[in-house]
């Protein structure tokens, strides 16, 4: 199964991933970092999530394969 | 590639900094601070953490409202002096300088200051003594109002006082430090934003049919869509974001060497075609097929145009599949 993972050590808050799919990407309010709301995402949010993985600027999304 | 690798550094300090001019470097530090575009890790993240909640999407858009009654107010005093006037100074500076200046709650009796100040920080005329002292008085003028704010930082709840609160006094920040970011926020508030503005309104001015769409378009999508195509089109920031390599690094069978600078050019991306255009990417070697001289126009219409476009091609260039295109 694929799931959407965020090194938040490496996140700088630009919020690109927040804009590109917001069902998957929050900020947290106190420090602005990504939070992950859906970390397996329903189909159709997808290919969103893929674009905001990719403009990531920090490199701080990554999609893995679990066993779950 | 040059914003994520760790071998590609951008301080200033760092031999072999791309430098516009030897007379004023882009990125000299003041009072021991080096603004935070020019910082590496761990520095730039402490720095950037410092500012990045005032900056969330969702704080962004909450500012929606403020932002629009700004816009509301600068329409009605254009409207009010009459025409012709100038919109790149009436409106499309005016939109950030205002909103910049309310964000971190400095008097908009200011906006001459600082708009001036920001123009000149940003301009190639790097010789001239008036733009050497831009980034100084900038500095200059931040240290007093943050010393003022200082004194009773539960006045306004504006950016500057929560830094205060939550950055300056509890040590995260030192109070040149603070300043160092005042100064970047207010001359990044005044000169991008003001620019795409003015070429944006320019572009639809030129262009009545795109104007028309974006009018009759009732969902704001549209709009959205529009003003990131304008900032990819017009790419106002091309000499942003230079590195010095700091070890060998390969990049597409290219190896940059240690010491040497890296100027990544912002509008060269944005318009690759190997990325913005299907046509040429699956069909690279597409040419005329006849000398330009025989092209025919069309003549005696309403609209202007060609009868025909003859082309060729190496026929082992093309790609039949559509992956990697967009």
């Amino acid at each position: 199964m694929k799931k959407v993972v965020a090194d938040t050590t490496k996140c700088l808050g630009n919020g690109l991933c927040v804009m590109t799919a917001p069902r998957v990407f929050t900020q947290n309010e106190d420090d602005g970092l990504v939070q992950v709301i859906r970390p397996v995402p329903e189909a159709g949010d997808w290919e969103a999530v893929e674009r905001a993985v990719n403009s990531c600027p920090s490199g701080t999304l990554c999609i893995v394969e679990t066993d779950a | 590639m040059a914003s994520s690798t760790p071998s590609a550094s951008p301080p200033a300090a760092k031999e072999g900094y791309p430098q516009l001019s030897t007379s004023r470097p882009v990125a000299a530090s003041t009072e021991g601070v080096i603004p935070i575009n020019y910082t590496d890790p761990p520095d730039h993240t402490r720095l950037r953490r410092a500012l990045i909640k005032e900056f969330t999407v969702a704080r962004v858009q909450s500012l929606q409202p403020m932002i629009a009654a700004v816009v509301d107010a600068l329409i009605d005093g254009m409207l009010e002096a009459g025409p012709p006037l100038d919109l790149q100074s009436r409106f499309a500076l005016a939109v950030p300088t205002s909103v910049i200046l309310a964000m971190l709650g400095i008097a908009y009796d200011e906006h001459g200051f600082f708009h001036e100040r920001a123009g000149l920080v940003v301009s190639t005329n790097l010789d001239s003594a008036l733009a050497r002292q831009a980034q100084p008085d900038i500095r200059a003028r931040m240290r007093e109002i943050l010393r003022e704010k200082e004194k009773n930082p539960e006045a306004h709840d504006d950016l500057m006082e929560r830094l205060i609160r939550e950055q300056i006094r509890p040590g995260n920040l030192s109070h040149e430090e603070a300043c160092s970011l005042l100064q970047s926020l207010v001359i990044a508030g005044h000169e991008t934003t003001a620019s795409i503005i003015g070429l944006g309104m320019l572009l639809l001015l030129r262009n009545p049919e795109i104007d028309r769409r974006l009018r009759d378009e009732t969902s704001t999508k549209t709009a959205e869509q529009a003003v990131e195509e304008m900032l990819r089109y017009w790419s106002t920031t091309n000499f942003v974001a230079f590195r010095v390599a700091l070890e060998d690094v390969g990049f597409r069978g290219v190896t940059i060497r240690a010491g040497e600078g890296i100027l990544p050019q912002v509008v060269a991306a944005n318009h690759d075609p190997a990325v913005f255009t299907r046509l040429p990417k699956r069909m690279p070697t597409l040419r005329l097929a006849i000398p330009f001289g025989e092209v025919e126009f069309k003549r005696g219409y309403l609209t202007h145009g060609l009868h025909a476009l003859p082309v060729t091609w190496q026929a082992d260039c093309g790609s039949t599949g559509a992956e990697g295109t967009r």
